[in-house]
């Protein structure tokens, strides 16, 4: 009986220290959020306010001042545009990495991953004056190569993971069975991966959509990302707490919403090999 | 007509030898059981001819065609494999149409195989099942009907069995006997378990180290080995070897004591004696004659048999079947009657230059 009481107890302390974790994780979320229903006034205040008039004021300023779908419209196109690139060309180097490896493959992955380490800012003045020379200033294209590219070396990196943990013997029985190098990547690697294939691309998704410092730097107006727009709000006239939270939130909604629609096969796709 | 011959096949990984010139011929359908300690090239020699290794050098026939060179999918043979490989995402039935719908077969021809080996292997019931849905034993099946479904000219089994638990293992066994004499085709058959290969196998191939040590029927493997590896690696428990000198069909042991071996007045020198436990006999009377004596190390009571593990000094350990009922104990000193009717002799090379 008091084993059972020390359980529950236990249990408890458990749940209640899960909903603390939790809320300090998603504390910045939802500050944002109450922030942008907050007049400026009340944003400012210290201490601050958790109770206070509701207002959408921000919202309509920012709506009246800015074309938010163009701005929604550019980042839907750059990250979706990334992430299909880089899915084109991180799951068939993967495919090539995890399964006809040679001697330096662990070299190259590790090449590949060191490029990550180098600042972006490193390598600013390059790549603008190849963009400009290409007359790809301001382009979604060049966001959309760009993006894919620094994302790349992340998901071949995943990719290999999880083709890693598929069993060679499956696709020597698919290719025994008749099939081509491009029906068994189609008709079985794919498909038995799909898990790990959906978190990664994801994953450049929720990168690819949050990414300033390309946007910022390449980008003036025809091709500004979302990420433009907020950054817009935060400087010349001074900080404008409420608004800012509001354009932020208006930036990150659509991908918290698809990231929650998703969370299954997101938390599946992460731990893919440890529960095989 | 499915006749598989392989000539002076080599192959080697990143320089090491794996299999150092292997000839074999699999006649029509004919089940051959490859069979070795792992790392011996049985796998690999039926990776290569599955195709899912490129031979270095020799060559592989299927009825005087040469396909040592042809793609994988082109040779038309089928494999199951240890780890089943099912395709996980597919059920029973794709899983096992999954080579019919590449080669874009007409569906009612699909049914009609796929209906076929599904009564074989009586997978009826699980057909709309995915792999992860189904025992062990039930995937292996469809593995094994996977191959069915293709009516390949030759099967290859690679250790099929070693992921069954030990029941379930003489039940597949059984069927793959079954099934053999049902389809009437060649297969080749990879495995480290004798009792597998000496129950199904028409031929048996011995591997060791890249090479083929002895092929023939399981008797005549069992009672003419060629040599001590042979010799040693059928039959459970292990025959017994101790070293000797012969001279004139007498032998003297290492411990100083002189036996006859009848039948072989004619070897001199240095040699190993080989004797399976089964010729051997726990002494009933004083242990007068042709005899050892030692300390009965370990007894393993099987039911219907009895063996005795004895410590020799100077020879070493000898193993003897005893009958079910034998109620010494180990510690016990025991002794041995050394009858060398049945014993093999070998040279100092291992080759067998004696048999009973």
């Amino acid at each position: 009986m008091t084993r059972r009481k020390h359980n529950q107890t236990a249990r408890t302390i458990r749940i209640v220290g899960s909903w603390i974790v939790a809320l300090i994780v998603f504390f910045p979320i939802l500050w944002m959020l109450l922030t942008s229903f907050k007049s400026e006034l009340d944003a400012f205040s210290m201490p601050p306010h958790f109770f206070f008039a509701p207002t959408l004021e921000n919202y309509e300023q920012i709506l009246a001042r800015a074309n938010y779908l163009h701005y929604a419209w550019n980042s839907i196109v750059t990250a979706g545009g990334a992430t299909i690139l880089g899915m084109i060309v991180a799951v068939p180097a993967a495919y090539a990495f995890a399964y006809h490896p040679t001697l330096k493959t662990k070299n190259v992955l590790l090449w590949m991953l060191s490029t990550k380490m180098l600042p972006s800012v490193g390598v600013l003045v390059p790549i603008y004056l190849i963009c400009r020379d290409l007359n790809m200033l301001d382009s979604k294209t060049a966001l959309i190569i760009i993006f894919a590219l620094i994302n790349l070396p992340i998901m071949v990196w995943m990719i290999y993971t999880y083709f890693r943990d598929i069993p060679y013997d499956i696709l020597e029985a698919a290719r025994m069975d008749g099939a081509s190098t491009g029906q068994t990547m189609f008709r079985v690697l794919i498909p038995v991966s799909r898990g790990g294939l959906a978190s990664t691309a994801l994953l450049c998704l929720i990168l690819s959509w949050n990414e300033a410092f390309w946007s910022l730097n390449l980008t003036t107006a025809s091709a500004a990302p979302l990420t433009a727009l907020v950054a817009s709000f935060s400087s010349p006239e001074g900080l404008f707490w409420a608004k800012l939270s509001a354009v932020s939130t208006l930036a990150c909604a659509p991908i918290l919403v698809l990231g929650w629609l998703s969370q299954r096969q997101l938390v599946r796709g992460l731990t893919f090999g440890a529960v095989k | 007509m499915s006749r598989l011959e392989i000539r002076s096949l080599r192959k080697s990984f990143e320089g090491v030898d794996v299999i150092k010139g292997i000839d074999l011929v699999v006649e029509d359908r004919e089940f051959c059981v490859f069979l070795g300690p792992s790392g011996c090239g049985k796998s690999t020699t039926l990776r290569l001819i599955a195709g899912l290794e490129e031979a270095d050098e020799g060559q592989i026939l299927l009825d005087k065609d040469d396909i040592t060179d042809r793609a994988v999918d082109k040779r038309d043979l089928a494999m199951v494999f240890q780890s089943y490989a099912l395709y996980p995402h597919m059920t029973v039935r794709e899983n096992m149409s999954f080579a019919l719908r590449l080669a874009k077969m007409d569906q009612r021809a699909i049914d009609e195989k796929l209906g076929r080996a599904t009564k074989i292997l009586a997978l009826e019931p699980y057909l709309d099942r995915k792999p992860s849905a189904l025992s062990g034993g039930q995937r292996q099946r469809v593995a094994i009907g996977r191959a069915i479904t293709r009516e390949p000219r030759v099967f290859l089994f690679d250790e099929p069995l070693s992921n069954l638990d030990a029941a379930l293992r003489a039940a597949t066994r059984l069927e793959i006997a079954r099934l053999h004499q049902e389809l009437n085709a060649t297969m080749i058959y990879v495995t480290h378990d004798q009792v597998e290969a000496m129950t199904l196998a028409d031929r048996i191939a011995i591997f060791n180290e890249g090479r083929i040590e002895q092929l023939g029927k399981p008797m005549e493997l069992y009672h003419r080995p060629v040599n001590k590896f042979v010799a040693g690696f059928l039959g459970m428990p292990q025959m017994n070897f101790f070293e000797a000198t012969v001279e004139g069909g007498s032998v003297k042991l290492g411990n100083g004591n002189s036996v006859s071996i009848p039948g072989a007045s004619q070897l001199n020198g240095k040699v190993t004696v080989g004797i399976r436990p089964e010729h051997l006999r726990v002494c009933d009377g004083d242990g007068t004659g042709e005899t050892v004596s030692g300390k009965l190390s370990v007894v393993e009571r099987l039911g219907s048999e009895t063996y005795a593990y004895v410590d020799v000094p100077q020879v070493g350990s000898i193993t003897v079947r005893a009958d079910g009922d034998f109620e010494r104990r180990a510690g016990r000193d025991i002794c041995i009657r050394l009858d060398l009717t049945h014993a093999h002799v070998f040279d100092a090379s291992g080759a067998a230059i004696h048999h009973p």
